[in-house]
């Protein structure tokens, strides 16, 4: 592995919450990861672990405490709109806008991401073509399927097409076809070569998608490495039972 | 510049197919406001009784005091005499409101009379039949008095002071009336037209956005938190003032349409460019102000609570500025919403004061600023935009 092809790196990556005046939490405590081109990242745990704040640190959405993460040789403190060029994000909730098409979404966002006018078109369809999207791009948002949806959802975060994807919870309330048709994707992108930094609490996707995991307990990054070094280092079969072996340890 | 027009247009495009927008922006101020004012003015101006309209019965006790005076009232036009002799049998007739007004007539001292008249004061029959009682009993003083005199080898008219009072009625009545209606009623409908339209939208495109969780669609873009506001303060500003537009466009044709005339001609260029920078301030203020509401609320409807007093504010001057409650003088131009309202008014009467103008404008624009300025803070402020 060499430095360059490195996307993504946090170092002490910090966040607390203040609770009240007098009381603070830490969601997250130096967390120290690294995803390379190609590569996915799997950021796994329970709910509360510190997953999705981890992601909004990397994805410029929250501030770090203290620590820092670095995209795309960008540092998501000094250069936020470097950084947020660099990386499609795709939320827990679908967050998409009820009274607009697709069509009208997928130009919005690719505009505001930057992306150059004669490229949108092009791009669109490209998309369009990936997920399957072509039969619904005219009917507004509110009326579309819930896998119809997640396929937008997944639409908007590459319509700029982006080297990195930070998914978090990506298949997370959806029914098994729509969660496979995601897991399809993202496999797709791998392909394509972008790093993919994924949080789940479902370990078969995990296993199905991730290169490497990062395991997250009370915002502690209690092991990370590829999964197969893991699984042996621990001695488990599989990403589920790594998973327990380290929730009891970290319990004890 | 270009982000803030890329978001301006999808909020735009997302509040064209609201049905609560079309209703808030177009329903309520060309249609709603119109109608309901014009009704106002149709009931109110048949409930006016004028003086060739009405018919005023009169109660007269004690006929035989004074037969002159009492022959006067009889033969007077428009006016229906009923005589008693019993005081408490009158009594009891006007009480019952058989007649509009009771005089009771006793004799004073060889030759005099004593007359006490009663009338209500909250009706306006009573107030027009009082109205001729006078003129009957001065016209009884005058032929009294000339009686006297001529008795005494004098005439009236040697007397009486030099001086002939003519009372002339000018302009038209009709657009008199509608000039005053459109004064005393168009600033309040606007601004309500105003801040209703920027209400519901400016909670929905801040606050809704965090309780629909879109909001982390657009932290992840290249748009600035002050490209967000800015582009959202904007979509509010333009369809609050269409809203105003549709309010003015509305009041006018609703007020035409219900027979008020209005005096049109004094609605001139130079106005019009006045009324913009009078109107288009207070829009601006209202939309800064809602957009700062909604962006510190957690949820759409955390955002109408917070507004509910600015909503009560707004109608408060509105009625304050509408009946002229209070006089603040020249103060009244740097109270903010009150000073445009005053300035609209002013302008509608067809005045241009400059220096109420830019007081109004000057008043209005930094504090819009500040409001734009503390909205960027609070999308800034993570514990504010993540609330749980």
């Amino acid at each position: 592995m060499n430095s360059k092809s490195i996307k993504v790196r946090t170092v002490d990556l910090t966040k607390k919450f203040e609770i009240n005046r007098k009381e603070k939490i830490t969601a997250v405590r130096k967390m120290n990861l690294e995803a390379t081109s190609g590569e996915v990242l799997g950021i796994l745990g329970p709910n509360g672990a510190g997953k999705t704040t981890a992601l909004r640190m990397v994805s410029t959405i929250l501030k770090p405490t203290s620590g820092t993460a670095v995209v795309e040789g960008n540092d998501v403190v000094e250069n936020p709109l470097e950084v947020r060029q660099s990386i499609g994000y795709l939320a827990t909730e679908m967050g998409l806008y009820g009274r607009l098409t697709p069509r009208e979404t997928l130009t919005f966002f690719a505009r505001i991401n930057g992306l150059e006018e004669d490229r949108i078109e092009p791009r669109m369809e490209e998309v369009f073509d990936i997920l399957d999207m072509q039969e619904f791009l005219g009917r507004k948002v509110n009326n579309l399927s819930t896998g119809m949806k997640q396929k937008l959802s997944l639409a908007r975060s590459i319509i700029h097409d982006p080297p990195i994807l930070i998914f978090d919870e990506p298949t997370q309330g959806l029914d098994l076809m729509t969660s496979k048709t995601v897991t399809d994707y993202i496999e797709e992108f791998k392909s394509e070569g972008k790093t993919i930094i994924l949080s789940t609490h479902i370990m078969h996707v995990a296993e199905k998608l991730c290169d490497k995991v990062a395991i997250l307990f009370e915002g502690e990054v209690k092991a990370f490495g590829g999964v197969s070094q893991l699984l042996e280092r621990h001695g488990e079969d599989d990403l589920e039972s790594l998973f327990f072996n380290v929730a009891e340890a970290n319990n004890q | 510049m270009r982000n803030i027009w890329l978001l301006f247009k999808k909020e735009i495009l997302a509040a064209l197919r609201d049905r609560r927008t079309a209703i808030l922006v177009i329903v309520f101020p060309l249609v709603f406001y119109p109608v309901m004012l014009g009704l106002i003015f149709h009931f109110s101006s048949q409930s006016v009784p004028t003086e060739e309209s009405t018919t005023s019965e009169v109660i007269y006790v004690n006929r035989e005091a004074s037969p002159v005076l009492a022959e006067m009232l009889r033969s007077e036009e428009n006016v229906v005499t009923t005589f008693y002799e019993d005081e408490d049998a009158a009594r009891n007739a006007y009480e019952g409101e058989r007649g509009d007004v009771l005089v009771l007539v006793s004799e004073k001292g060889s030759s005099g009379l004593k007359i006490d008249i009663s009338y209500r004061q909250y009706d306006q029959d009573s107030e027009v039949g009082v109205s001729r009682t006078r003129t009957v009993l001065e016209g009884y003083l005058e032929r009294t008095m000339r009686q006297k005199l001529e008795s005494m080898g004098m005439s009236y008219e040697q007397i009486s002071p030099p001086m002939e009072v003519n009372v002339n009625g000018t302009g038209d009545a009709q657009t008199a009336i509608g000039g005053e209606m459109l004064k005393m009623m168009l600033p309040y409908f606007v601004i309500l037209s105003i801040i209703t339209a920027a209400m519901g939208l400016g909670a929905e495109i801040t606050a809704g956005e965090k309780e629909k969780k879109t909001i982390s669609t657009l932290l992840v873009s290249r748009l600035s938190r002050e490209e967000i506001v800015l582009g959202k303060f904007l979509t509010v500003f333009l369809v609050a003032s269409v809203a105003a537009v549709f309010s003015v466009i509305g009041l006018i044709y609703g007020l035409g349409f219900f027979g008020v005339e209005l005096p049109m001609e004094s609605l001139t260029f130079g106005i019009f460019v006045s009324i913009l920078f009078t109107v288009l301030p207070l829009v601006a203020l209202l939309s800064s102000l809602v957009i700062g509401i909604g962006s510190f609320s957690r949820t759409q409807k955390e955002a109408n609570v917070y507004q509910t007093p600015v909503l009560m504010l707004v109608v408060l001057t509105g009625i304050l500025s509408m009946t002229g409650g209070i006089d603040f003088g020249n103060i009244a131009f740097f109270i903010p919403l009150l000073n445009s309202l005053e300035t609209f008014k002013e302008l509608i009467a067809g005045t241009i004061n400059l220096f109420h103008i830019a007081a109004t404008f000057l008043t209005m624009v930094p504090l819009t600023l500040l409001f734009i300025y503390l909205a960027i803070t609070l999308f800034k402020k993570e514990d504010i935009l993540f609330r749980q």
